[in-house]
Order: structure tokens, then C-alpha cells, then sequence
């Protein structure tokens, strides 16, 4: 630190080894060109820049950029394992549905509200004794992660639908906000990164922009979505993960037998523990729960934008589910709406049910009207039913399927 | 806003083009001192009123020092606001408590009354650049600035103002006054320097970033590899985080037409550590030299009034990374480096055979001497760095937790292999980049296959670019 030589000072007998600084380089080393490279006299002389040239090579280095990025951020996406959400419930879903993907007839899709509350066990069981001989065999898979919007079901719909799975017959959604709050947290996440592809993005800025969102407010959120989706097609991120994959290294898996997407809280416990274990310290973790600063802001906001909800169905949103209803009636599926309990007032639910945009509407959100689900007892937390709650929702949805199936 | 962030480009490239449309120096200098403040300001907007202050005060002072009798008032005038900013707001919380824990320990009861200050992003870089050109124009070396303009915008420049490099007055002031031509800017040479920093930080730090967190956090629960591979990749991650920094700063200000000083040269291929300190945040290495070891002394008097000298400065030197005693034993530990590392060059003589012997060995154990004091930088606690020390023969069971079972870092534990082979790239890349091997193709190249090659090396390493973006290491400085 000391005596630091003057700069520009020409190293005059560097030692020829690999460490040593090339023949006669500068001692104080400048990287840009002007006169302090030696070294590099032996180069063309540089150009001068110009205006113009820049202007001409900026616009070629983007073309090139874009292209290059779309194909590796594609190349990255054929890697299985590569991209998409690394947590533990989204890896064991995956892996799990793979193995039954052509022998589930009903698939549930939703938020924690329904992969808390909804077990295929107690659902197939009870549709199973009480459905008759045709739904003997029924099988269902509960596809629900946490904080899943409509959005993201929508396109999990689309890719679950492009899959082509032999059995499906029906998809249970849960119906919630098109154009949701996001957790801070998990904003720019795998898990929202992962399912915004092209279509999906277009129809969050659809929604977004039909609202009653302040102009600033519909910019932000756009300018989050295209960076969601930016993310995506860039396969940013997900780099480490290709290489692991293609030098044959698997993720931590937890393997669980006729896992069906539900998860008891002692398997929930015991998973998570598990899945620390085989991971090891500093894996890719979930985002986690939100702290009470931030849960509390996230409550404030949702009330907001509940308070200021438009009074009719916003075009674009009555668009967005119509289509989504005719993709699955198309490839033979029935899609088949719920509101969970707990999940508050839904008036544009209502609204777009009567107007026929909704075929089938499964509303469990209104206290009075089922009673029996809004039990203190049945609740692990204010809006998550435990492992009794579950029991008694998953029957009760099951007996209104069978009432729905004998109506039809 | 960081200059990884999405949010730099669009900013950046607004400012550029404006910078190069405008006609005449002045109107540009204006335009950059109003962007550099904008920047700023986006961290918190409320700092930017310590920055004026500082400006206007060496404004004042510098002019007064050259015109009034007592020349000397004014520059105590300036590094006494200058110095008493970034103690107050820096290391106020930590002498309080430091002194309240010691009454403590000697048996008083003692109430800190703490402030919980935040600390103003950027403070301790360019307070002391304010100081050098207050101090450089006490010292004659350095006339004041006419226009106040000029010395805003050398101490708000936004590319280096939140972490460096040191700018002197004296080199950035004089390019201020030359108008700057755009057919003079390396270009290529820029974004290659942009394109290398970029990948230092985003990729290789960032990306290593989890894997030293969750190690650090509870080092005395991990084994052996993992206390080995934890240090290694720290040691990469905080050059990799602030040359990366440094490399964009310089990056940056080039393309605006403008020279910042080299604050980084390929420090771990140091073969002592006296050598390692004019490779290792040059800009800062210097200012000490110039405006702290050299006033207290410098090489002047008998070996004990210059190891005097010279362990001051470390230890100051430590203390201006942060304020907190790890700092300081970090500091102190190179202070003792570079005192034995200047009796070994003084005793002993330079025979051939020492020369190849340090050659051989000494890259190795400079490396390894700062890595060891790197383990204090980041450790949380004295207790903490210890226990990273021991970790670096625990191929057992931990201590504390009979029965408790060793973990191994998550990396470490799935791909060895390519744990161990992705450091040892890095290292190759070094010596690669120190060997400048690759500079010949890209500055030979065509300009079409510059711009094509490089539009897909920044394709390639985006996947390579972690979701979330970490403030760079040296801003908490």
C-alpha cells in the first residue's frame, strides 16, 4: 500500500512467468485504450467513435440480444428441472402428478385456501360411495399452491389442458381476484417468473388495464408484469439450475407414495424437515411468510382494492374467463368455479355468473349460507383450515359435485 | 438504484444520449450534476442535503484557504464538518455502545443513548474525496474551483459517488474544464469493462451470495469442506462484488467521456501483502497513504515510529470499512502483515534462491493471510470468526452439540465437484484476465462481430443473473 509505483510506470523486468504481468505491460494497468496499453501498440489503431455508428451498432446489438436471449431462454426451458419453482410443494406436485397424469378424471386448482382445505382422499371417497357405478373409479389430484392467483391458474389450466391427459374430465377452480394484490416477496420469484409466458402476461395487462386502477398503479404493475415475463423468456435465473441438470445432478426430492396434493400437517411438518435435510443449508427456499409489517400492508391494500372494485364485470375480465371456459370445454374438460370460504364478498363472482360467463359457481364464501364450514374449531389460522376443516370441505364439495353431476 | 438493476439501464441510456446531444460543456455538466443528484436520490432523497452541505463547505473553505490570513482555520473548518458528518452519522452508535458496554464490564451502570442512525449511502467515499481537494489546495497543490458547479459534480459524480473509486480533485477536476468529445471515448473497451463487471457482480457474486449467508449464519454447525469452501468463495465474492462495482463505475464514466482512477489490480495474484494493498481498492490505499500515513510520518524515523505509522493507518483504514471492532481487528491483522512483510524485505537478502522460493510460495500465502482476514471483515461477532477458524479442522461432530450432526453446505453437498471446479475457474479466469488472453480477439475483432459477440455473451450469462439483486458489499461502507 505504501510506496505504490507512479502510473504508467513500465514494468521493467517482469519475471516471463504465468503470474507476472505481460511483456511490457503498464504497471497500473488502465483497461481503456488511451496511450497506457503498450502492449496493445501492435493493435489498429482504434476508430474514432462517431454518433451515427454507435446509433447503428446499439440497434444491432439489441436485435441480436433479443434473439439470442429468446433461444437460451427456450434452449433452458427443454431442460426438465431447469426452470419453474424450485420449492419443495411445487417439486413433489410435479413429480407426483407426472406419475398419475392419465389417471386423474378431477383436478382442484387454487390458492393455500384450497391446498389447505381440499384433500382428494375424502373427496374421492365420498363421490365414490354416494356417485353410483359411474364414478366408481374416480380419481382426483389437488394441484393448489400457495398464493396462487387466477392468472397463474389459468395458465397452469393451459398447460395442464396441452398435456393432454387421458382421464380429465373436470377442473375445480377457485375463484379469485383476476387481478390480485402480489406479496411483495414474491414478486419476481421463480414461482411468478415461471408462469409468465406470453399468453399469461397478456392476459394479466388485459385485466390490469381494465380496472379502476390509477394510471400510475396500472403502470407499475405493468412494468412488473413484463419484467415477470422478461425473466422468463430470458431464462434468467435459471442457469445454475441447467448445469446441475445437465451434469446429471437431480434436485432434493422428497419421494411420498401416492402423494395427491394434499399434505397433513404431520407430513407437512415432517416433508419440510426432510426437505431442509436433503437439501442441505443455503438450497433455494420458498419466499416465505410474509412478516406483520408486510402481511398487515398486504391486508390494507386488499381492502382497498376490494373497496374500490368496479360495480360491473370489467370486459376484459368477463373475456378472460369466457375463454378460459371455452379451451376447456374444447379439449372435453368442464371447468367448474368455487368460491372457498374465507375468501370474503365476491360481488363481480356473483355478477359474472348471472351475466353466464361462469357455467358452474360453487360459492362457500358466505357464512350464513354454510354455516357449518366456518367452525372455529376447523381453522389452523384465520383463513386455513386444518386437517378436520379439510375433511368437512372436501365432503362438502364432493356433495355438491354429485348434486351438480345429477342435475346435469 | 444499483447499477444491476433493470431500472440503471433505461436511466443510464436517457442520461447519455442527453449528455452527447447537448452542444456546449456547461449545459452537460449541469445535466450530469442533475442526474447524479436524481440518483442519489433514489436511495433517499433526504441524504442529498449532507452531500450540498459538504459541497458548499469545501466550496467556501477551499477560496478562503487561499485568500485569508489563516489558512489553516479553513481547513479545520472543512475537516471538521467533513469528518464530524461521517462520525455522527456513522460511528456515533458504535462508540456510544462500545463505551457503554466497557462501563459495563468495569462494574457502572451505563444507559447508551443510542440513535439508531441510518447511515447515509456513499458517505465515507466522498467525504473523503471532499477532504483531498480541500487539503490539496492547502497544500498548493491544487487551485480552488471558480465555478461551484465544477466541484458539485466532482463530488456527486453519479458513477462513482455511492462506492468509489476515491476520485482526486486534482485528476477529475482538470477534465472537467476540457470540453468531452465523443470521438475520444473507447467505447469497446467500456462495455467490454461494463460486460466484466457486470458478470463479477450479478453472476459471480450474487451467485455465491446464499451459499457464504447461510454458512456465516451458523458457522459453528458446519464441517471442514464447507469452513473452507465458505472462506474461498467470500474471498471471490467481496472482489468479484467491489471490482465488479468499480469496473461499472469506471465503465460508465468513460462512456460519459470522463477517466476514473483503476481501484482494483488482479489483487490475489499478490506475492506479498504490501504488494496485495497497491492491488486492493488502489483509490483508497492511496488517499491513506497520501493524507494519513505520510503526515503521521511515513517512512521517516526509526522501525518503530514507522510500524507506529503503519498500524495506525490499517487500523483507521479498518475502522473506515465500518463501524464495529472486526473492522478494526481486520485492519490491525493487515497492519501486522505489512510491518513483518517489511522486516522480511529489509533482513533478508534478495538472493536468487529467495526470490524463487517467495515466487513460488508467495502468491499462496498472501492469498491465504487475506482470506483469514477476511473471515473477521465478515464474521458477525469475534466468536463467530473463531469459530470459522476451528471450522477449518472440525472433521468431526461440533463441540457445543454432542451428538448433533455436522452439516454441509447445500452446493457442497449436492455437486462437489462443480463446487470446487466453478472456484477453480474463477481463478483461471483471473490469471486470464491478468494475462489480458482474450483482449487481442476483442479488440481485433470486426465491429460487426464485437457487437454480435457481445450482444450474445450478455444472452448467455443473464441465466446466470440470480432473480434478486444484492446491494454491493461496499455501499454499507
Amino acid at each position: 500500500m505504501i510506496e505504490t509505483p507512479a502510473r504508467g510506470l513500465v514494468s521493467p523486468a517482469a519475471p516471463r512467468t504465468l503470474f507476472a504481468p505481460p511483456r511490457g505491460a503498464v504497471v497500473g494497468y488502465d483497461f481503456l485504450r488511451p496511450a497506457s496499453m503498450p502492449h496493445e501498440r501492435s493493435l489498429p489503431p482504434a476508430r474514432p467513435a462517431s454518433t451515427a455508428r454507435a446509433l447503428l451498432h446499439a440497434s444491432a446489438f439489441t436485435v441480436v440480444f433479443l434473439a439470442a436471449s429468446v433461444l437460451v431462454g427456450r434452449a433452458l426451458r427443454q431442460i426438465p428441472g431447469a426452470t419453474g419453482d424450485p420449492t419443495r410443494r411445487a417439486v413433489m406436485l410435479d413429480r407426483a402428478f407426472d406419475r398419475v397424469r392419465d389417471e386423474v378424471d378431477l383436478v382442484f386448482l387454487g390458492s393455500s385456501r384450497f391446498y389447505r382445505g381440499v384433500n382428494p382422499r375424502i373427496f374421492d371417497k365420498r363421490v365414490r360411495n354416494r356417485g353410483g357405478e359411474e364414478l366408481a373409479g374416480l380419481r382426483s389430484f389437488n394441484l393448489s399452491l400457495n398464493g396462487m392467483g387466477m392468472v397463474e391458474s389459468i395458465e397452469r389450466v393451459r398447460e395442464l389442458l396441452e398435456s393432454n391427459p387421458a382421464r380429465l374430465r373436470w377442473i375445480v377452480l377457485e375463484l379469485t381476484d383476476l387481478d390480485p394484490v402480489y406479496l411483495e416477496r414474491n414478486r419476481m420469484g421463480p414461482r411468478m417468473v415461471a408462469w409468465h409466458s406470453a399468453r399469461a402476461t397478456i392476459d394479466a395487462l388485459r385485466v390490469v388495464w381494465s380496472t379502476d386502477r390509477s394510471l400510475r398503479s396500472k403502470f407499475e404493475e405493468s412494468l412488473a408484469h413484463l419484467a415477470e415475463f422478461g425473466t422468463r423468456m430470458s431464462g434468467r435465473g435459471a442457469g445454475p439450475r441447467a448445469v446441475l441438470r445437465l451434469a446429471g445432478i437431480e434436485s432434493p426430492f422428497i419421494d411420498a407414495p401416492n402423494f395427491n396434493g394434499y399434505e397433513t400437517r404431520e407430513q407437512q411438518l415432517a416433508w419440510g424437515k426432510a426437505w431442509k435435510t436433503a437439501a442441505g443449508a443455503g438450497a433455494t427456499r420458498g419466499a416465505g411468510d410474509p412478516d406483520e409489517e408486510e402481511a398487515e400492508r398486504h391486508r390494507r391494500e386488499v381492502e382497498e382494492r376490494r373497496a374500490s372494485a368496479p360495480k360491473d364485470l370489467p370486459p376484459a375480465h368477463a373475456a378472460v374467463l369466457g375463454e378460459l371456459v371455452e379451451l376447456c370445454r374444447t379439449r372435453g374438460v368442464e371447468p367448474i368455479f368455487v368460491l372457498a370460504p374465507v375468501s370474503g364478498p365476491n360481488r363481480l363472482a356473483r355478477i359474472a355468473q348471472r351475466a353466464g360467463v361462469l357455467p358452474t359457481l360453487f360459492a362457500y364464501n358466505v357464512p350464513r349460507e354454510h354455516p357449518e364450514l366456518f367452525q372455529r374449531a376447523l381453522f389452523r389460522d384465520e383463513s386455513h383450515y386444518n386437517d378436520d376443516g379439510a375433511r368437512v370441505f372436501s365432503r362438502a364439495l364432493a356433495d355438491d359435485f354429485l348434486a351438480w353431476l345429477g342435475e346435469r | 438504484m444499483l447499477f444491476v438493476d433493470f431500472a440503471f439501464l433505461p436511466f443510464f441510456l436517457t442520461v447519455l444520449a442527453v449528455h452527447w446531444a447537448l452542444p456546449r460543456n456547461g449545459p452537460r455538466k449541469v445535466w450530469l450534476l442533475a442526474a447524479s443528484y436524481a440518483f442519489y436520490a433514489a436511495w433517499d432523497p433526504r441524504f442529498l442535503g449532507l452531500i450540498l452541505l459538504s459541497t458548499a463547505v469545501d466550496y467556501i473553505a477551499a477560496r478562503r484557504i487561499v485568500r485569508s490570513p489563516r489558512p489553516r482555520a479553513w481547513l479545520l473548518v472543512s475537516l471538521v464538518s467533513n469528518l464530524g458528518l461521517l462520525g455522527f452519522f456513522k460511528y456515533f452508535d458504535f462508540f456510544v455502545e462500545s463505551a457503554a458496554r466497557f462501563l459495563t464490564q468495569l462494574g457502572f451502570q451505563a444507559h447508551p443513548a443510542s440513535l439508531n442512525l441510518i447511515l447515509p449511502v456513499g458517505i465515507s467515499f466522498y467525504t473523503f474525496q471532499t477532504l483531498s481537494y480541500t487539503i490539496d489546495v492547502y497544500r498548493g497543490r491544487l487551485t480552488p474551483v471558480e465555478h461551484p458547479l465544477d466541484l458539485a459534480l466532482f463530488v456527486a459524480f453519479f458513477p462513482q459517488l455511492v462506492a468509489g473509486p476515491i476520485e482526486r480533485a486534482s485528476d477529475f477536476l482538470p477534465q472537467l474544464e476540457t470540453p468531452r468529445r465523443f470521438e475520444g471515448v473507447d467505447v469497446r473497451g467500456a462495455l467490454v469493462l461494463f460486460f466484466l463487471g457486470f458478470v463479477k457482480k450479478a453472476c459471480i457474486s450474487d451467485g455465491l451470495s446464499p451459499h457464504i449467508d447461510a454458512y456465516f449464519a451458523h458457522p459453528a454447525s458446519f464441517d471442514a469442506a464447507s469452513a473452507w469452501y465458505a472462506t474461498l468463495a467470500y474471498a471471490t465474492q467481496i472482489y468479484c462484488d467491489f471490482s465488479g462495482y468499480s469496473d461499472m463505475a469506471i465503465a460508465c464514466a468513460a462512456l460519459l467521456g470522463y477517466r476514473l482512477s483503476r481501484n482494483f489490480d488482479h489483487p490475489y495474484l499478490a506475492a506479498d501483502i504490501t504488494s496485495f494493498w497497491r492491488r486492493w481498492h488502489i483509490s483508497l490505499s492511496t488517499w491513506l497513504r497520501d493524507y494519513l500515513y505520510i503526515p503521521l510520518g511515513g517512512n521517516r524515523g526509526s522501525r518503530l515510529f514507522q510500524t507506529r505509522n503503519l498500524m495506525a493507518t490499517m487500523l483507521l483504514g479498518g475502522l473506515w470499512h465500518g463501524a464495529g471492532w472486526n473492522f478494526v481487528a481486520w485492519g490491525g491483522l493487515h497492519g501486522l502483515g505489512l510491518a513483518l512483510h517489511r522486516v522480511w524485505s529489509t533482513r533478508i537478502r534478495s538472493t536468487a534462491l529467495v526470490r524463487r522460493i517467495t515466487g513460488i510460495l508467495g502468491i499462496p500465502i498472501t492469498f491465504w493471510f487475506v482470506c483469514v482476514g477476511w473471515v473477521f471483515f465478515r464474521a458477525a461477532s469475534f466468536a463467530d470468526a473463531a469459530e470459522v477458524l476451528n471450522g477449518f479442522v472440525r472433521f468431526g461432530p461440533p463441540a457445543s452439540g454432542a451428538g448433533s450432526r455436522v452439516e454441509r453446505l447445500a452446493l457442497l453437498n449436492l455437486a462437489p465437484g462443480l463446487a470446487w471446479g466453478l472456484l477453480a475457474a474463477l481463478a483461471i479466469a483471473h490469471v486470464a484476465c491478468y494475462r489480458r488472453w482474450l483482449t487481442r480477439i476483442w479488440r481485433r475483432s470486426p465491429a460487426w462481430a464485437f457487437t454480435a459477440g457481445l450482444a450474445v455473451a450478455c444472452a448467455l450469462v443473464l441465466p446466470f443473473v440470480p432473480l434478486a439483486a444484492r446491494p454491493f458489499i461496499y455501499f454499507q461502507f
